[in-house]
């Protein structure tokens, strides 16, 4: 009886384990699927409503080192401000993925008065304590960016600018690949640089 | 006035001394750092060592020069005075940090970072060297604080060279510990989302736990496994490749191989570049043991467990319900004489298992010695052996009716004829026929059991699993004949059993009707043709042989005939057709759809393989499952093993199965070169939510 319950147990964890949510990747170039998700005034977006418009991830922990030197600095709410002021309708999304308990997590209220506190200017904070869209989309840092573009294909991801450090100055002089990528899109160019490895503190999903 | 210059000089001495070697340590915050030197003073020209002792709280950690998914490396930025230059940090081994799914690359402790200083040829004897480090790390547990400090040293330049023994001892045994550089040969591939790397000749130690650091962050997917197979010749790392082989890398890549030696964890620095891969003779990609279900590796005891598990199920399977109601038959027959007459037949029936089994395996192996991409049901894809199959049982079937008997059996109340007849060899045949019919049908357990043993290198092992398989299988009847009082409690012998064989046959013409059909599919109309002329001779024959004279040597001739037969079916090429738009399955299809974004599903299967046809009716074809399929817009691939195909057979042998069914399933966000495998036994609500993503 014990090895056979032993032998039913053995593949039946596995497929359990195998049910989890996949730390999957989505390649530059291809589309990104719709998923539901929900920002911090209960409202729900599907991002396949976005079609036509360009979307901007923006993974976020309000106690990481890396993005208060971009908050800090006003760096990032420039961004931001620039981003959805461009000609072509843009959406900024700043998602925190941080589960509860840990770092950064925040609830509806708490993410709006972040927002408030540091003037934010994204389009909508995403809640995700579950993790799943930082796990669909690989988030790995804060922060760490995305861009779709309005066909809903992905074509940036990766480092806010290329450099790590976590000092405000290093800000100025530093390469900001959103930037550049937006500025390439406007043109009608291909983005030059899709794919950069993001820098930041590891984004605190549920262990 | 001397006195007061002597009392200073001696002071200089002494503070110099004091305070030379080890630098004040400063408390950052999470870690307690300190500069550590080897010597109290150094001679012009010179080699010595500084090193940064960091002694970090409990929990925390700060990272390599690769840190992995996120964070940043410790470093040091040295302000030194002319007489010195300073090398590079030598790097302790780094360990994997994982944080949820996110790996880092660091250290936790007292990590040691010692650098190499080298004094000028014309350092002035007696002058200060002043040393200063500013010191940034990244320190790590719950949540990241970037900590800095700043940290001076003092040595004197003088005609000896005074060693600090205490630290020279701590640094020695640092750099001892450090990875250092050794050559070996090494290539790696990048294919896709696909990255492999070989190493060979390796330096002594145990690689089957091997895992490389590289220094670029973007050679590979940090988060992913690495999976290591381990050969004769070397390793093979199977990984993900990350967005640097976009731009692909042109010259060698440099970084930590990690490893166990002597039961602790050591490192060498290694160049991998980008080129053909190294035969290591490394297995099949996952563990030689074959993987479960959901590809986790099972090892020899989940085999045999499995198998016998398996085996017991087999018994419930419909394509050996013919044959296993017959056995019971038998057994009632046999149950109310002696117990000792039952038992034996039981052992007679086990021993027909084991010995077909054998038979089975020993040819399987023996054909794939020699080279052959050959699986379980093996035997299936001949049409010629299906076709004799199909004989067989027609024959026993008719046997069963009554049409004729083999002599030596008696036609009442003992169940006469070669299967449902009494004694020893009829059970051995009853068990010989049993395994002969079970092929087709595949038990759940059975097939990852079964793929590890054909996978496995040691033919001891195949046959253990196989031995585990037949004694599953056979369980039953002997439990039956040796348990006491459930042999009383069948029925006793009586007309009843006439009828009930009679009424058998049925079953037993119906399993003759499925293998008819599956030469249909292997071999057309005319293969068929060929084994229905050929029922149609022995039913003439077995007439023949009834009569007197020279009849019954025509009749032999007719069986010779019958036999003969199915011999001259030809493989036809296989035209399958479903219901769902299908294309058939090959790896360079499946990467072109998903190129395109799609989701794909491989439906491995075989016309022979019942497990694979009741699957497809109840589930692959239902209106719901069609529908999922059109809007999720996954591809059906289909991959038909009903003959022999090589490269469906290798494909099976990577995710560690040896026959059919088998069900991949490639999601469109997922870039994994694996595909999910799915049960064996498919369900409509299990489909519907791995098409949709729910």
């Amino acid at each position: 009886m014990k090895t056979f319950a032993l032998a039913l147990t053995l593949p039946l964890a596995s497929v359990l384990a195998f049910s989890a949510p996949a730390f999957a990747k989505i390649a530059t170039g291809s589309t990104v699927s719709d998923m539901a998700v929900v920002d911090s005034n209960g409202v729900t977006h599907n991002l396949s409503d976005f079609e036509g418009q360009r979307v901007i991830l923006e993974w976020t922990n309000e106690g990481c080192p890396y993005v208060k030197k971009h908050y800090k600095s006003n760096n990032m709410q420039a961004l931001q401000r620039e981003a959805t002021a461009s000609e072509t309708e843009t959406v900024w999304l700043s998602v925190i993925s941080s589960a509860p308990g840990k770092q950064g997590h925040k609830d509806g209220n708490g993410a709006n008065q972040t927002v408030e506190r540091y003037a934010a200017a994204p389009t909508a904070v995403i809640l995700d304590e579950e993790g799943t869209m930082g796990r669909a989309f690989s988030a790995r840092t804060t922060p760490h960016m995305y861009i779709i573009d309005a066909d809903q294909t992905l074509v940036y991801q990766g480092a806010i600018d290329d450099n790590s450090s976590s000092s405000v100055a290093s800000i100025d002089g530093a390469t900001n690949y959103v930037r550049a990528a937006l500025a390439d899109l406007d043109a009608g160019r291909a983005v030059a640089t899709t794919d950069t490895q993001p820098y930041g503190c590891s984004v605190k999903y549920a262990s | 006035m001397r006195a007061l210059f002597l009392s200073l000089f001696l002071w200089l001495i002494a503070t110099t001394s004091a305070f030379a070697t080890t630098s004040l340590s400063v408390d950052t915050g999470r870690v307690e750092a300190s500069l550590l030197s080897s010597h109290y003073t150094v001679t012009p020209g010179q080699t010595f060592q500084i090193a940064l002792k960091t002694e970090l709280d409990e929990n925390w950690h700060t990272y390599w020069r690769n840190p992995g998914d996120s964070g940043e490396p410790v470093q040091i930025t040295w302000i030194l005075p002319d007489a010195l230059s300073a090398d590079d940090i030598v790097w302790p081994l780094p360990d994997t940090i994982p944080t949820g799914p996110i790996i880092n690359y660091g250290f936790e402790g007292a990590p040691l970072f010692p650098v190499a200083f080298t004094v000028a040829e014309n350092a002035a004897i007696g002058s200060i060297l002043e040393i200063e480090a500013q010191v940034y790390y990244l320190v790590c547990y719950d949540i990241c604080i970037p900590e800095d400090g700043t940290l001076r040293i003092v040595l004197q330049v003088s005609e000896t060279a005074d060693l600090n023994d205490e630290n020279a001892a701590a640094i020695v045994e640092a750099i001892g510990q450090a990875p250092r550089e050794i050559a070996v040969r090494a290539a790696m591939q990048a294919d896709g989302a696909a990255l492999s790397i070989q190493f060979s000749d390796l330096p002594e130690g145990d690689f089957s736990d091997a895992y490389f650091f590289p220094y670029d962050k973007t050679l590979l997917v940090h988060s992913d496994p690495q999976v290591v197979s381990v050969g004769p010749d070397g390793i093979q790392i199977d990984t993900s490749a990350s967005f640097g082989w976009q731009d692909g890398f042109s010259g060698s890549q440099s970084g930590v191989l990690a490893f166990d030696l002597n039961g602790e964890r050591t490192g060498r620095i290694v160049s991998v570049a980008p080129g053909p891969a190294i035969a290591v003779g490394a297995v099949a990609r996952n563990l030689p043991g074959g993987s479960g279900p959901s590809g986790a590796p099972i090892g020899l005891l989940g085999a045999i467990i499995g198998a016998f598990i398996g085996g017991l199920i087999l018994n419930l399977m419909p394509c050996v319900f013919p044959v296993i109601s017959l056995k019971a038959l038998s057994l009632a027959k046999s149950a109310h004489s002696e117990r000792a007459v039952a038992r034996r037949e039981a052992w007679a029936y086990a021993f027909g298992i084991f010995a077909t089994f054998a038979i089975l395996v020993v040819v399987l192996l023996a054909i794939k010695a020699g080279g052959a991409e050959l699986g379980w049901g093996f035997q299936l894809q001949n049409p010629i052996f299906v076709g004799l199959m199909a004989l067989l049982l027609f024959a026993v079937g008719l046997n069963l009716v009554g049409v004729f008997e083999i002599a030596g059996g008696t036609y009442q109340g003992t169940g006469a004829g070669l299967a449902g007849r009494g004694g020893l060899s009829g059970s051995f045949f009853t068990g010989a026929l049993a395994v002969l019919v079970a092929t087709p049908c595949a038990a759940p357990f059975m097939a990852t059991a079964v793929g590890y043993a054909l996978l496995s290198e040691s033919a001891f092992v195949t046959m253990l699993v196989f031995a585990a398989l037949a004694a599953g299988f056979a369980a039953p009847f002997i439990l039956f004949a040796y348990a006491p009082g459930l042999l009383s409690k069948l029925p006793k012998p009586g007309p009843w059993m006439v009828r009930l064989r009679e009424f058998l046959s049925f079953p037993m013409f119906a399993a003759s009707l499925l293998f008819v059909w599956v030469v249909g599919n292997q071999a057309g109309v005319d293969g068929m043709g060929l084994v229905l002329l050929a029922m149609l001779a022995f039913a003439l024959a077995v007439w023949l042989l009834q009569r007197k004279g020279i009849w019954r040597i025509v009749g032999v001739a007719t069986i010779i005939l019958a036999i003969a037969l199915p011999f001259a079916a030809r493989t036809e090429t296989a035209t399958g057709s479903a219901d769902i738009a299908a294309d058939a399955w090959s790896p360079e299809r499946v990467a072109e759809l998903r190129a395109e974004g799609r989701p794909v599903f491989v439906d491995f299967t075989a016309d022979w393989c019942v497990t694979c046809k009741v699957n497809e009716r109840l589930v692959l074809k239902t209106d719901s499952v069609k529908q999922a399929f059109a809007e999720t817009n996954t591809a059906f691939l289909i991959a038909d093993w009903t003959n022999k195909n090589d490269v469906i057979a290798r494909e099976l042998e990577s995710y560690g199965r040896a026959g059919v069914p088998l069900y991949l399933y490639f999601p469109a966000s997922d870039n994994s070169v694996r595909g999910q495998v799915l049960p064996q036994i498919l369900t409509v609500d299990m489909l519907l939510n791995t098409l949709k993503g729910t």
